[in-house]
Protein backbone atom coordinates (compact mmCIF):
# COMPACT_ATOMS: atom_id res chain seq x y z
CA UNK A 1 0.00 0.00 0.00
CA UNK A 2 0.89 3.75 -0.73
CA UNK A 3 0.52 7.04 1.51
CA UNK A 4 -2.89 8.43 -0.53
CA UNK A 5 -1.06 12.11 -0.84
CA UNK A 6 1.78 10.70 -2.38
CA UNK A 7 0.35 8.45 -4.81
CA UNK A 8 -2.25 11.13 -5.88
CA UNK A 9 0.50 13.82 -6.00
CA UNK A 10 2.94 11.63 -8.21
CA UNK A 11 -0.49 10.52 -10.55
CA UNK A 12 -1.22 15.09 -10.47
CA UNK A 13 2.74 15.49 -11.74
CA UNK A 14 2.91 12.60 -14.64
CA UNK A 15 -0.38 13.58 -15.84
CA UNK A 16 0.48 17.40 -15.62
CA UNK A 17 2.83 18.00 -19.01
CA UNK A 18 -0.32 16.43 -21.03
CA UNK A 19 -3.37 17.65 -18.84
CA UNK A 20 -2.17 20.91 -17.71
CA UNK A 21 -2.15 20.92 -13.62
CA UNK A 22 -5.47 22.24 -13.27
CA UNK A 23 -7.20 19.53 -15.00
CA UNK A 24 -4.82 16.87 -13.85
CA UNK A 25 -6.20 17.95 -10.16
CA UNK A 26 -9.83 17.95 -10.69
CA UNK A 27 -10.13 14.75 -12.98
CA UNK A 28 -7.68 12.79 -9.96
CA UNK A 29 -10.38 13.78 -7.57
CA UNK A 30 -12.98 13.28 -9.44
CA UNK A 31 -12.31 10.04 -10.57
CA UNK A 32 -11.39 9.20 -6.93
CA UNK A 33 -14.91 10.33 -5.95
CA UNK A 34 -16.44 7.93 -8.53
CA UNK A 35 -14.32 5.17 -7.28
CA UNK A 36 -15.04 6.21 -3.63
CA UNK A 37 -11.31 6.88 -2.81
CA UNK A 38 -10.81 8.68 0.16
CA UNK A 39 -8.45 11.28 -1.11
CA UNK A 40 -7.42 12.47 2.40
CA UNK A 41 -7.04 9.15 3.92
CA UNK A 42 -4.19 7.48 4.70
CA UNK A 43 -3.31 4.57 2.53
CA UNK A 44 -4.63 3.81 -1.16
CA UNK A 45 -4.69 0.22 -1.30
CA UNK A 46 -3.21 -1.60 -4.43
CA UNK A 47 -6.94 -2.40 -6.38
CA UNK A 48 -7.76 1.26 -5.76
CA UNK A 49 -4.91 2.58 -7.45
CA UNK A 50 -4.91 0.03 -9.89
CA UNK A 51 -8.92 1.09 -10.76
CA UNK A 52 -7.33 5.11 -10.73
CA UNK A 53 -4.90 4.16 -13.34
CA UNK A 54 -7.27 2.55 -15.44
CA UNK A 55 -9.97 5.11 -15.55
CA UNK A 56 -7.07 7.84 -16.52
CA UNK A 57 -5.93 5.00 -19.28
CA UNK A 58 -9.35 4.93 -20.34
CA UNK A 59 -9.59 9.10 -20.77
CA UNK A 60 -6.32 9.82 -21.58
CA UNK A 61 -6.75 7.65 -24.77
CA UNK A 62 -8.94 9.81 -26.41
CA UNK A 63 -6.26 12.38 -26.10
CA UNK A 64 -2.62 10.81 -26.68
CA UNK A 65 -3.59 7.38 -28.37
CA UNK A 66 -4.10 3.88 -26.45
CA UNK A 67 -0.38 3.11 -26.58
CA UNK A 68 1.14 6.40 -25.12
CA UNK A 69 -2.10 6.20 -22.30
CA UNK A 70 -0.24 2.79 -21.85
CA UNK A 71 3.43 4.55 -21.83
CA UNK A 72 1.97 6.97 -19.64
CA UNK A 73 0.76 4.86 -16.70
CA UNK A 74 3.37 2.77 -16.84
CA UNK A 75 5.23 6.19 -16.15
CA UNK A 76 3.19 6.36 -13.39
CA UNK A 77 3.79 3.10 -11.56
CA UNK A 78 7.13 3.11 -12.27
CA UNK A 79 7.57 6.46 -10.08
CA UNK A 80 6.02 4.95 -7.09
CA UNK A 81 7.48 1.92 -7.24
CA UNK A 82 10.67 4.71 -7.25
CA UNK A 83 9.10 5.99 -4.29
CA UNK A 84 10.94 5.50 -0.78
CA UNK A 85 9.13 3.02 1.30
CA UNK A 86 7.53 1.74 -1.11
CA UNK B 1 14.85 23.81 -24.83
CA UNK B 2 12.48 21.15 -25.46
CA UNK B 3 11.37 19.63 -28.81
CA UNK B 4 7.90 21.95 -27.74
CA UNK B 5 9.64 25.15 -27.58
CA UNK B 6 11.68 24.79 -30.17
CA UNK B 7 8.83 24.06 -32.29
CA UNK B 8 6.79 26.83 -31.58
CA UNK B 9 9.78 28.92 -31.95
CA UNK B 10 10.15 27.94 -35.55
CA UNK B 11 6.81 28.72 -35.99
CA UNK B 12 6.90 31.98 -34.63
CA UNK B 13 9.77 33.12 -36.64
CA UNK B 14 8.40 31.21 -40.04
CA UNK B 15 4.90 33.09 -39.59
CA UNK B 16 6.80 36.67 -38.43
CA UNK B 17 9.21 36.34 -41.67
CA UNK B 18 5.49 35.42 -43.79
CA UNK B 19 3.77 38.14 -42.59
CA UNK B 20 6.68 40.98 -42.66
CA UNK B 21 6.10 41.95 -46.50
CA UNK B 22 2.40 42.52 -45.65
CA UNK B 23 2.81 44.23 -42.56
CA UNK B 24 5.45 46.82 -43.95
CA UNK B 25 2.94 47.50 -47.14
CA UNK B 26 0.58 48.49 -44.58
CA UNK B 27 2.70 50.74 -43.26
CA UNK B 28 3.27 52.34 -46.73
CA UNK B 29 6.36 50.63 -47.69
CA UNK B 30 5.47 48.63 -50.90
CA UNK B 31 8.76 48.30 -52.02
CA UNK B 32 7.30 48.65 -55.43
CA UNK B 33 7.60 45.63 -58.12
CA UNK B 34 9.92 43.98 -56.17
CA UNK B 35 7.53 44.30 -53.11
CA UNK B 36 4.84 43.09 -54.85
CA UNK B 37 6.88 40.09 -55.98
CA UNK B 38 8.08 38.94 -52.69
CA UNK B 39 4.60 39.49 -51.32
CA UNK B 40 3.29 37.42 -54.26
CA UNK B 41 5.21 34.46 -53.83
CA UNK B 42 5.83 34.60 -49.93
CA UNK B 43 2.20 34.79 -49.41
CA UNK B 44 1.00 31.90 -51.93
CA UNK B 45 4.04 29.82 -50.53
CA UNK B 46 4.12 30.47 -46.88
CA UNK B 47 -0.75 30.03 -46.60
CA UNK B 48 0.33 26.45 -48.95
CA UNK B 49 3.10 25.14 -46.50
CA UNK B 50 1.24 26.22 -43.37
CA UNK B 51 -2.20 24.47 -44.42
CA UNK B 52 -0.28 21.90 -46.00
CA UNK B 53 1.42 20.38 -43.05
CA UNK B 54 -1.68 20.81 -41.42
CA UNK B 55 -3.37 18.46 -43.58
CA UNK B 56 -0.32 16.33 -43.64
CA UNK B 57 -0.15 16.30 -39.63
CA UNK B 58 -4.40 15.54 -39.40
CA UNK B 59 -3.80 12.77 -41.87
CA UNK B 60 -0.88 11.16 -39.68
CA UNK B 61 -2.49 12.11 -35.88
CA UNK B 62 -6.04 10.01 -37.75
CA UNK B 63 -3.72 7.27 -38.64
CA UNK B 64 -2.19 7.05 -35.46
CA UNK B 65 -5.13 7.06 -33.24
CA UNK B 66 -6.78 3.40 -32.85
CA UNK B 67 -9.33 2.31 -35.26
CA UNK B 68 -11.69 2.03 -32.06
CA UNK B 69 -10.96 5.71 -30.97
CA UNK B 70 -13.36 8.10 -31.50
CA UNK B 71 -10.65 10.54 -31.62
CA UNK B 72 -9.62 8.14 -35.52
CA UNK B 73 -12.94 9.29 -37.03
CA UNK B 74 -12.79 13.46 -35.68
CA UNK B 75 -8.88 13.52 -37.24
CA UNK B 76 -10.07 11.95 -40.51
CA UNK B 77 -12.66 14.72 -40.92
CA UNK B 78 -10.27 17.60 -40.11
CA UNK B 79 -7.81 16.05 -42.58
CA UNK B 80 -10.59 16.19 -45.31
CA UNK B 81 -11.35 19.70 -44.44
CA UNK B 82 -7.82 20.73 -44.38
CA UNK B 83 -7.18 19.01 -47.46
CA UNK B 84 -9.90 20.50 -49.25
CA UNK B 85 -8.19 23.98 -47.91
CA UNK B 86 -5.23 22.48 -49.27
CA UNK B 87 -6.39 22.24 -52.81
CA UNK B 88 -8.15 25.54 -52.76
CA UNK B 89 -4.88 27.27 -51.90
CA UNK B 90 -3.04 25.55 -54.36
CA UNK B 91 -5.70 26.49 -56.79
CA UNK B 92 -4.90 30.00 -55.83
CA UNK B 93 -1.15 29.72 -56.07
CA UNK B 94 -1.41 28.20 -59.10
CA UNK B 95 -3.34 31.34 -60.84
CA UNK B 96 -1.31 34.29 -58.55
CA UNK B 97 2.42 32.87 -58.98
CA UNK B 98 2.27 30.13 -61.74
CA UNK B 99 0.22 31.84 -64.50
CA UNK B 100 0.81 35.63 -62.95
CA UNK B 101 -2.92 36.00 -63.02
CA UNK B 102 -5.47 37.53 -60.89
CA UNK B 103 -7.19 35.01 -59.33
CA UNK B 104 -10.83 34.65 -60.79
CA UNK B 105 -13.61 34.92 -58.17
CA UNK B 106 -15.45 32.95 -57.73
CA UNK B 107 -12.95 30.19 -58.86
CA UNK B 108 -12.55 26.14 -58.78
CA UNK B 109 -10.77 27.07 -55.76
CA UNK B 110 -13.54 28.43 -53.95
CA UNK B 111 -15.29 25.10 -54.61
CA UNK B 112 -12.89 23.59 -52.76
CA UNK B 113 -12.69 25.98 -49.46
CA UNK B 114 -16.57 25.71 -49.69
CA UNK B 115 -16.41 21.55 -49.68
CA UNK B 116 -14.58 21.81 -47.05
CA UNK B 117 -16.91 22.94 -43.87
CA UNK B 118 -19.34 20.05 -43.60
CA UNK B 119 -15.96 18.58 -43.20
CA UNK B 120 -13.97 20.58 -39.99
CA UNK B 121 -17.76 21.01 -38.65
CA UNK B 122 -17.81 17.24 -38.34
CA UNK B 123 -14.38 16.98 -37.02
CA UNK B 124 -15.20 19.70 -34.02
CA UNK B 125 -18.77 18.30 -32.86
CA UNK B 126 -17.01 14.69 -33.07
CA UNK B 127 -14.21 16.15 -30.86
CA UNK B 128 -16.84 17.39 -28.56
CA UNK B 129 -18.53 14.01 -28.17
CA UNK B 130 -15.08 12.54 -27.63
CA UNK B 131 -14.13 14.71 -25.53
CA UNK B 132 -17.11 13.97 -23.08
CA UNK B 133 -16.38 10.39 -23.01
CA UNK B 134 -13.45 10.70 -21.26
CA UNK B 135 -14.84 10.79 -17.72
CA UNK B 136 -12.90 13.80 -17.05
CA UNK B 137 -14.22 16.80 -15.76
CA UNK B 138 -15.32 19.06 -18.67
CA UNK B 139 -18.01 20.76 -17.74
CA UNK B 140 -22.02 19.55 -18.05
CA UNK B 141 -23.78 19.24 -20.87
CA UNK B 142 -26.15 22.43 -19.89
CA UNK B 143 -22.75 24.57 -19.85
CA UNK B 144 -21.86 23.47 -23.40
CA UNK B 145 -25.61 24.10 -24.69
CA UNK B 146 -25.19 27.67 -22.95
CA UNK B 147 -22.08 28.08 -24.42
CA UNK B 148 -23.18 26.78 -27.96
CA UNK B 149 -26.16 29.29 -27.69
CA UNK B 150 -24.41 32.61 -26.71
CA UNK B 151 -22.33 32.13 -29.69
CA UNK B 152 -24.83 31.57 -32.03
CA UNK B 153 -26.28 34.62 -30.55
CA UNK B 154 -22.97 36.46 -30.96
CA UNK B 155 -22.60 35.17 -34.52
CA UNK B 156 -26.32 36.20 -35.26
CA UNK B 157 -25.45 39.91 -34.22
CA UNK B 158 -21.87 39.46 -35.87
CA UNK B 159 -23.41 38.17 -39.24
CA UNK B 160 -26.17 41.28 -39.49
CA UNK B 161 -23.80 44.02 -39.90
CA UNK B 162 -20.81 42.46 -41.74
CA UNK B 163 -23.62 40.95 -44.11
CA UNK B 164 -26.07 43.65 -44.25
CA UNK B 165 -23.39 46.04 -47.22
CA UNK B 166 -22.64 42.33 -48.34
CA UNK B 167 -26.35 41.75 -49.55
CA UNK B 168 -26.75 45.39 -50.71
CA UNK B 169 -24.27 46.03 -53.10
CA UNK B 170 -25.41 44.23 -56.60
CA UNK B 171 -22.81 41.51 -57.63
CA UNK B 172 -23.22 38.58 -60.03
CA UNK B 173 -25.13 35.65 -57.67
CA UNK B 174 -22.61 32.97 -57.84
CA UNK B 175 -19.93 36.04 -56.31
CA UNK B 176 -22.92 37.40 -53.79
CA UNK B 177 -23.74 33.34 -52.73
CA UNK B 178 -20.42 33.24 -51.90
CA UNK B 179 -19.73 36.83 -50.14
CA UNK B 180 -22.68 35.36 -47.74
CA UNK B 181 -21.59 31.73 -47.56
CA UNK B 182 -18.04 32.47 -46.15
CA UNK B 183 -18.87 34.22 -43.01
CA UNK B 184 -22.01 32.69 -42.44
CA UNK B 185 -20.13 29.31 -42.37
CA UNK B 186 -17.24 30.43 -40.40
CA UNK B 187 -19.86 31.92 -37.85
CA UNK B 188 -21.41 28.22 -38.03
CA UNK B 189 -17.68 27.44 -37.23
CA UNK B 190 -17.61 29.53 -34.27
CA UNK B 191 -20.16 27.54 -32.76
CA UNK B 192 -18.21 24.31 -31.91
CA UNK B 193 -15.20 26.03 -31.70
CA UNK B 194 -16.54 28.11 -28.35
CA UNK B 195 -17.84 25.15 -26.84
CA UNK B 196 -14.44 23.24 -27.40
CA UNK B 197 -12.76 26.62 -26.07
CA UNK B 198 -14.12 26.27 -23.36
CA UNK B 199 -13.42 22.26 -22.46
CA UNK B 200 -9.85 23.22 -23.84
CA UNK B 201 -8.96 25.79 -21.37
CA UNK B 202 -9.77 23.59 -18.35
CA UNK B 203 -6.41 22.00 -19.81
CA UNK B 204 -4.04 25.31 -19.69
CA UNK B 205 -0.66 24.31 -19.30
CA UNK B 206 -0.82 20.74 -20.85
CA UNK B 207 0.14 19.67 -24.30
CA UNK B 208 -3.41 19.10 -24.70
CA UNK B 209 -4.22 22.89 -24.74
CA UNK B 210 -1.37 22.98 -27.34
CA UNK B 211 -2.75 21.40 -29.70
CA UNK B 212 -6.72 22.77 -29.17
CA UNK B 213 -5.51 26.54 -28.82
CA UNK B 214 -3.53 26.49 -32.08
CA UNK B 215 -6.21 24.36 -33.82
CA UNK B 216 -9.24 27.31 -32.26
CA UNK B 217 -6.65 30.46 -33.13
CA UNK B 218 -6.66 28.89 -36.91
CA UNK B 219 -10.38 28.62 -36.92
CA UNK B 220 -11.18 31.89 -35.12
CA UNK B 221 -8.65 33.85 -37.09
CA UNK B 222 -10.43 32.19 -40.76
CA UNK B 223 -13.54 33.61 -39.55
CA UNK B 224 -11.98 37.06 -39.18
CA UNK B 225 -10.11 36.71 -42.80
CA UNK B 226 -13.64 35.49 -44.41
CA UNK B 227 -15.53 38.38 -42.81
CA UNK B 228 -12.57 40.93 -43.87
CA UNK B 229 -12.44 39.62 -47.64
CA UNK B 230 -16.57 39.64 -47.76
CA UNK B 231 -16.46 43.19 -46.32
CA UNK B 232 -13.19 44.63 -48.64
CA UNK B 233 -14.75 43.10 -51.68
CA UNK B 234 -17.84 44.68 -51.46
CA UNK B 235 -16.84 48.23 -50.47
CA UNK B 236 -13.57 47.98 -52.96
CA UNK B 237 -11.18 48.78 -50.19
CA UNK B 238 -7.97 46.75 -52.00
CA UNK B 239 -5.84 48.97 -49.85
CA UNK B 240 -6.49 46.79 -46.86
CA UNK B 241 -6.21 43.71 -48.35
CA UNK B 242 -2.66 43.26 -46.69
CA UNK B 243 -4.34 42.53 -43.85
CA UNK B 244 -6.84 39.70 -45.19
CA UNK B 245 -3.42 38.09 -46.42
CA UNK B 246 -2.08 38.34 -42.88
CA UNK B 247 -4.73 36.63 -40.88
CA UNK B 248 -4.88 33.99 -43.64
CA UNK B 249 -1.61 33.41 -42.77
CA UNK B 250 -1.66 33.46 -39.35
CA UNK B 251 -4.70 31.34 -39.34
CA UNK B 252 -3.02 28.52 -41.26
CA UNK B 253 -0.18 28.86 -39.18
CA UNK B 254 -2.04 28.14 -36.17
CA UNK B 255 -4.02 25.10 -37.63
CA UNK B 256 -0.49 23.42 -38.34
CA UNK B 257 1.19 24.25 -35.11
CA UNK B 258 -2.27 22.67 -33.26
CA UNK B 259 -2.19 19.25 -36.01
CA UNK B 260 1.63 19.16 -35.73
CA UNK B 261 1.06 19.13 -31.98
CA UNK B 262 -1.19 15.95 -31.72
CA UNK B 263 0.85 14.56 -34.09
CA UNK B 264 3.67 14.69 -31.55
CA UNK B 265 1.03 14.24 -28.82
CA UNK B 266 0.68 10.67 -30.13
CA UNK B 267 3.87 9.40 -30.85
CA UNK B 268 5.15 7.07 -27.91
Amino acid sequence: MVKTKDALDTIVRMLSPYLGETMARAATLAHCQKLGIVVDGTEIKTEQLDALLRKFAQGLNIFVGREKAAAVVGEIQAAMAARPGS
Amino acid sequence: MTRQTRTDAAFVLAAAAAVAPFALQLTGLSGGAVGEGIRLYVGNLSKLLFIGLAALSAIRSAARFESDNPMRGTWRMMAAGLLSFTAGQATLAVYQALLRLPSPFPSLADAFFVASYPFLLAALVGAIRAYRETGYPIGTARERVATAGAMAALAALIAYPTLKPVVSVPAPPLEMFLNVAYPVLDLAVLVPVAVLLRIAVRFRGGQVWKVWAGLLTGFLLMCAGDILFAYFTTMEREGLDPLIHITYILSYAALARGALGQYHLLKA
